[in-house]
């Protein structure tokens, strides 16, 4: 006779442990902010728990989970206390040593995704930080892969625009 | 100044990308949250443990296996990971110098630097995201692994103060991620002084005893400049 009250809650907190640290990541990605990453995985994870029964029975749970975090920043609508949507946290430019122009793109993508429609900031994300196709992306945002293409090519148009480009040495 | 192709962007993105990645690696775990739902929740999820803990015990026959500990298992796999992790990037700076080598040429030597530390522009300067620091443990790993492909020369944190002259590229290697059967570690590959950069994460798994690189995204083991939809190309 199986225990199946046990099996479930043990199975839920081994997942939890092995994804956290990837979905904080991939909120970070996301949201641009470590706080706001926090609270994209909880969510997802107190919500993932009420359907523990089914989704433990998937293949993959923890690619669900990962379409969960993407999700819920996707409808995300919470504001901060003060009003304010949260944003990605300023980083301000390094000074430990001269980085150099490289540096200095990395700081402006950072910040320019922030400024990007949220479907278009996923887009990237997905694409160069989870390395997913366009094909994954597609099934993971339940949008056409030519929708992602689009996305895509929108997003990379407007950093291209606004990215300064490296200086020719 | 030209504008960044497509490909450039991709590229850029993911150094972006990797660069922030430490940052949610300084987030506590699970058991610290502002909101008392998780812990509603860890309480219910003990309380069917419990629920089964009890029904076990009324189970005639051999008593269940007591339940792993926490504390020697972290410490095993502690203990373990402080020597994977330099054969993980010995494995992956070998595949990425191998990669990369110039047809009909040898690389004179690799300069290697953990990946560096990041500060603001405050004073005192605040830490965004601490530098990976390689043990001596480390260094004789990858250059255990590397030295067949090219002398190692360890630097200073990167940025270096000098590119070294002639056929000397530079790598930075991330912090080793731990993805359940398999390890995932970023790097950085550049050519050079002003050369291209190739990044990405290669997946590395310990195959017959030894770790070894099977996958890599981008052009790290995929065909040259390959764009960025290639799904992770085998090594």
């Amino acid at each position: 006779m199986t225990t199946s009250g046990v099996r479930p809650a043990l199975v839920y907190d081994e997942v939890v442990r092995a994804t956290e640290r990837r979905l904080l990541r991939l909120g970070l990605m996301l949201s641009g902010s470590v706080h706001s990453a926090e609270d994209l995985v909880q969510t997802v994870f107190a919500r993932a728990h009420r359907r523990w029964d089914r989704i433990s029975t998937l293949d993959h749970p923890e690619a669900y989970l990962r379409t969960m975090v993407v999700n819920e920043f996707l409808s995300w609508r919470r504001l901060l206390k003060n009003g304010e949507v949260p944003l990605a946290e300023p980083i301000e430019r390094p000074t430990t040593e001269d980085i150099g122009n490289r540096q200095a793109q990395r700081d402006a993508a950072w910040q320019l995704l922030a400024g990007l429609p949220r479907k278009q900031r996923a887009v990237l994300v997905l694409r160069y930080y989870e390395d997913l196709s366009d094909d994954e992306i597609a099934r993971v945002l339940d949008v056409s892969p030519s929708t992602v293409r689009s996305n895509a090519a929108r997003g990379l148009a407007t950093l291209r625009d606004r990215l300064p480009a490296e200086e020719a040495n | 100044m030209a504008q960044l192709t497509d490909d450039e962007l991709g590229e850029l993105l993911r150094e972006t990308f990797a660069d922030k990645e430490a940052l949610a690696d300084h987030v506590p775990e699970a058991t610290k949250r502002r909101s008392p739902l998780p812990a509603l929740v860890a309480a219910a999820a003990v309380l069917v443990v419990l629920a089964g803990v009890l029904y076990g015990v009324q189970r005639a026959g051999r008593p269940d296996p007591a339940p792993p500990v926490a504390t020697s298992a972290a410490s095993d796999a502690a203990s373990d990971a402080a020597t994977d992790n330099g054969d993980i990037w010995g494995a992956a700076i070998a595949t990425a110098t191998r990669r990369f080598q110039p047809d009909g040429a040898s690389w004179q030597a690799v300069q290697v630097y953990g990946a560096f530390a990041v500060s603001t522009a405050s004073d005192p300067p605040r830490l965004i995201k601490p530098g990976l620091t390689l043990t001596e443990l480390d260094k004789q790993r990858i250059e255990r692994a590397v030295n067949p492909v090219a002398p190692v020369r360890w630097s200073a944190p990167f940025p270096p103060s000098t590119c070294l002259p002639g056929r000397v590229p530079r790598v930075v290697v991330n912090p080793v991620v731990g993805k359940g059967d398999h390890r995932e570690v970023r790097i950085m590959f550049t050519l050079g002084c002003s050369g291209s950069t190739h990044s990405g994460k290669y997946l590395v798994e310990k195959i017959d005893g030894a770790w070894k690189v099977t996958a890599g995204t981008g052009d790290l083991c995929g065909p040259l400049k390959s764009t960025s939809t290639t799904p992770r190309a085998p090594c």
